[in-house]
């Protein structure tokens, strides 16, 4: 017997289950309703159930016949990237958006291949200023410039 | 009121020195993200979105069309002066064009591009004036069945037309539908997948959604790659010679028809329709072994198609309300936002809003000859700029984006989420394009999905019984049906597998 071969659509088929039986996990407490008067359950159960055909299909497919090899996953773009948008998330309405700026950008600029300090510190405080100019003084958004 | 009268309304509009202005910079705008490798229509509208709120309707609409089509010609540009599309339906420009570069034709190659543009974008801007109006009308005649099952239709052609796995595409609209329902159900108050947080109870903003998917994990792609842009070529003279223009004239015919006829589809677009005008061209060549070795009607070709593509494209949004690909997506929901509800009644509502789209397509087009043609060399200092440059720009936007859009810091978060979850499916091959669709129609399905049934007193048979409907039904079967058989798989499959 073959060992089981991990391959982009057997994760791929793992996955759809994991939405599907998550998703009826959460729902099953909306009401089902009866197809004449649907209850707000009735499609999600639905949408599950394909879900989680579809994901055996993907991924009964992918153990038997194989498919591409898994990718290798890059975690520092990855992480810096997200952590510079979770910075902006986070600083934007403590200390207003000249200073959430330049954080975003110096903590997403380390998911670069290359890391040139000073260049991230002008390309910073340039952005800051430019979004300032753009966002706050041109069209007017909502957004405070200075911590409160 | 007639064809003429109609597009005379739609050039008094966007001939409107402000609607202009905001026609320029969309068209400005889309060639520089054409240019630049690494951020395409969708991230760029995604993050627009939230400021065309602060625009009256008909500019925002105008600018964001503008940067859709726009992005057509910016991405010949970079596709052809150093081998990387700037957008995607720029990668079969690649072949062809760099090798003309490569051969000191790089400035004709830049012309026929975009000349070929110009002259699909003309005939598609006519096509949508003539093609628009009775198609409304059908639509005025649909109900909940009907529409439903056009939603069907549109999703099943998607999936059709899409790259890669046509089960892993089906999953990925089902699971785009249901991110559609997270939130408060319309008919019960139901909150549903809302773990209780308000922020959720509207549902997921799809510009989160967007941006997450499109945005974030695509920089994070991105810098996977190891940079190596070296602008080789010199761009000499911008004219064509008598021999390149006599093969690009039945070379742009062809790419104009083809695109044209793709752009409509459920799926179609710029992407589609290139790689069909490429694939087509080299099939109908006498001199097939010219292709990929700098044959001009590799250029003119998939260029005049991606042109008419993204333009006819706009034909089922605006008179069905139906998205036929994310950008239409999007553009749906930039008439939300601005409290349009997007179908066959905006044109004749709001005549004005419609035909002034249209006609500043035409405006727009040729705009961008004379921005990409006189001043290509702004266009390749640009290109210059390194990707560690402009990443934290697109990241900052994405962040001021999503956050504008209801002064909402958790929505950022959530952003980051998608993000995290897109590269999951990034890496899985899973395209997040069919999801994206499947989560604009979710709702909508749902909606008239019940709203058939109770018609019906709960017979599913509705669908079956009212002839448009089960008309559409019928295709969508048909179609279904054609993709399982193994002759249609193998052309597909070598249709996409051109590059």
């Amino acid at each position: 017997m073959n060992r089981l071969k991990i391959n982009q659509d057997l994760v791929a088929g793992l996955m759809f289950i994991a939405f599907g039986v998550l998703g009826l996990l959460l729902g099953k407490a909306y009401p089902m309703g009866t197809s004449l008067r649907m209850g707000p359950g009735y499609l999600p159960t639905v949408l599950c159930w394909i879900l989680i055909v579809l994901g055996a299909i993907v991924g009964g497919k992918g153990s038997i016949v194989g498919g591409l090899p898994l990718e290798r996953w890059y975690f520092r773009p990855l992480i810096m990237v997200c952590l510079g948008l979770m910075t902006f998330a986070l600083l934007i309405e403590g200390v207003g958006l000249p200073a959430a700026v330049m954080a975003t950008v110096v903590v997403g600029a380390m998911g670069g291949q290359e890391f040139r300090l000073v260049e991230v510190l002008i390309l910073a405080v340039v952005l800051a200023a430019v979004a300032v100019a753009i966002f706050i003084y041109g069209l007017g958004l909502p957004m405070p410039i200075l911590p409160r | 009121m007639d064809l003429v009268a109609n597009l005379a309304l739609g050039f008094s509009v966007a001939f409107d020195p402000y609607n202009l202005m905001f026609c320029f910079f969309g068209v400005l705008l889309g060639t520089l993200i054409g240019v630049l490798p690494g951020i395409g229509p969708v991230p760029t509208l995604a993050m627009l979105l939230p400021i065309t709120f602060y625009l009256p309707p008909i500019p925002a609409l105008i600018m964001l069309s503008g940067i859709y089509y726009g992005a057509q010609y910016g991405g010949s540009t970079s596709a052809i002066l150093i081998n990387l599309p700037g957008e995607s339906a720029a990668v079969v420009t690649c072949l062809d064009g760099h090798q003309m570069a490569r051969k000191g034709r790089a400035g004709a190659a830049l012309a026929v591009a975009a000349c070929g543009s110009f002259f699909a974008g003309t005939i598609a801007t006519i096509v949508i004036a003539i093609a628009s109006p009775p198609l409304s009308m059908v639509a005025l005649q649909f109900g909940a069945a009907e529409y439903f099952s056009l939603m069907v239709l549109g999703l099943i052609g998607a999936v059709v037309l899409a790259q890669g796995s046509l089960v892993k595409a089906v999953a990925m609209i089902i699971l785009g539908l249901f991110f559609g329902l997270v939130g408060t159900d319309l008919n019960s108050g139901q909150q549903r997948f809302t773990f209780g947080l308000p922020e959720l109870s509207d549902g997921i903003g799809f510009v989160t959604l967007a941006m997450g998917l499109f945005g974030v994990a695509e920089i994070v792609t991105n810098l996977e790659k190891r940079e190596g842009r070296t602008i080789g070529a010199i761009i000499g003279s911008l004219m064509p010679n008598r021999d390149e223009i006599k093969r690009s004239i039945p070379a742009v015919l062809r790419g104009t028809a083809l695109g044209t006829i793709l752009g409509v589809l459920p799926g179609g677009g710029a992407l589609l329709a290139s790689f069909a005008a490429y694939t087509f061209e080299k099939k109908v060549s006498k001199t097939p072994e010219r292709f990929g070795k700098g044959a001009v009607e590799g250029v003119a070709a998939p260029e005049a198609a991606n042109n008419a593509g993204a333009q006819t494209s706009f034909i089922p949004m605006l008179t069905l309300g139906i998205p036929s690909n994310p950008v239409m997506a999007l553009m749906i929901g930039a008439m939300t936002i601005q409290g349009i509800a997007p179908g066959p009644r905006v044109m004749t509502q709001q005549p004005d809003l419609f035909w002034g789209i249209i006609a500043s397509m035409w405006i727009g087009n040729a705009m961008l000859v004379i921005i990409n043609l006189p001043l290509i060399g702004i266009w390749v200092r640009l290109l210059k700029v390194p990707y560690r440059l402009l990443f934290p720009m697109i990241l900052v936007l994405c962040g001021i984006g999503v956050y504008s859009l209801n002064s909402s810091a958790f929505e950022v978060g959530l952003t980051v989420m998608f993000g995290l979850l897109g590269y999951l499916f990034i890496k899985l091959g899973c395209e997040p394009a069919p999801m994206l669709l499947g989560f604009i129609l979710g709702p909508l399905m749902e909606e008239n999905l019940r709203r058939a049934l109770v018609l019906s007193r709960g017979d599913p048979l509705v669908f079956f019984q009212r002839p448009i409907s089960a008309t559409l039904l019928a295709v969508s079967l048909l179609l279904l049906l054609i993709v399982v058989l193994p002759t249609f798989r193998k052309t597909r499959q070598e249709a996409f597998k051109e590059v």
